[in-house]
């Protein structure tokens, strides 16, 4: 039985160079991990990057700051996904006090923030390490809004990649700011995703 | 099982998300109480559900301080109120 209110705890990604399957873990992301595991570590060590890092959308976004704001707010929650050695591989804070922009009244968890390590991205490195990561915390963002009673419901403002949101059954809404469409992935998609995974019930 | 390869598999692109405001039209923050916001993950969690779902509470969480429930009671009621809104367990730990 999964241990945090029912959420799943691990996720499986890829390793780049051997095709080996790893498993890592979802835990929560304090402001201390944020600091030390995503601050001083994410864009530290890309040391020849195949292009400017600059250009990337979170370049000057820094995770402690992010968490302090939310960490007292009851309806933000951070996750990261951990391997074994303790790097922190991706990132992800969620909001629940939010709406489906498909279903009025209906509510929607909402990715305020998702982002991979550099180190992952094939746009960055020659040599990114892990395939997965983004996937993994799309799927237990779905998990999360399933868990709270939200039927799976998940949007989210993607600032890059609009793709790969597209790729895993998110749809445009009617709702754009700054410039970008908001994206929601509905209900019947999200369980559909949860059975595929063997997460819950077919 | 993905079996070991002798060539690297190409990494994902860039997966960011977020860093804008979401519009007021999908905020839907509930009235606050008098209740105390716990410190911990489960017990916000817990706070932010009593107040999701006011009328999925459990009788006998109704008026509690939920910061003074242990980790065995915040479950506990966190189950409670999952099956009072229909959401059946999950089956594995990985996704």
């Amino acid at each position: 039985m999964p241990a945090d209110f029912d959420l799943p705890t691990h996720a499986t990604l890829t390793h780049c160079l051997s095709g080996m399957v790893e498993i890592a873990a979802i835990t929560a992301l304090p402001r201390e991990v944020a600091k030390n595991g995503i601050d001083g570590q994410w864009w530290r060590e890309i040391e020849k990057p195949r292009m400017p890092m600059v250009d990337e959308p979170d370049r000057h976004w820094e995770w402690r700051y992010i968490i302090s704001i939310y960490q007292n707010n009851p309806y933000f929650r951070a996750f990261c996904l951990k391997t074994a050695d303790e790097a922190v591989q991706a990132a992800t804070i969620y909001r629940f006090d939010t709406m489906s922009a498909f279903i009025s009244g209906k509510k929607a968890v909402h990715v305020e923030r998702l982002a991979t390590a550099p180190r992952n991205r094939a746009n960055l490195t020659h040599s990114p390490r892990f395939r997965g990561c983004g996937t993994a915390l799309m799927y237990h963002a779905i998990a999360f809004s399933y868990s709270l009673g939200y039927e799976g419901r998940v949007n989210l403002l993607p600032v890059a990649n609009h793709a790969f949101y597209t790729s895993m059954g998110f749809e445009a809404t009617y709702v754009t700011q700054d410039g970008d469409t908001l994206l929601e992935i509905p209900t019947k998609t999200a369980r559909e995703l949860l059975q595929s995974r063997g997460v819950i019930d077919g | 099982m993905v079996k070991p390869t002798s060539t690297p598999l190409i990494g994902d692109p860039s997966i960011v998300a977020g860093g804008v405001p979401l519009p007021a039209s999908l905020i839907a923050t509930p009235p606050a109480c008098d209740m105390p916001i716990p410190t911990d993950d489960l017990g916000k969690l817990l706070y932010g559900l009593i107040h999701i779902y006011p009328d999925a509470i459990p009788a006998e969480l109704r008026g509690v301080d939920v910061g003074s429930l242990d980790e065995a009671a915040k479950q506990r009621f966190l189950r409670e109120i999952q099956q009072n809104v229909g959401v059946t367990p999950m089956r594995d730990v990985t996704i």
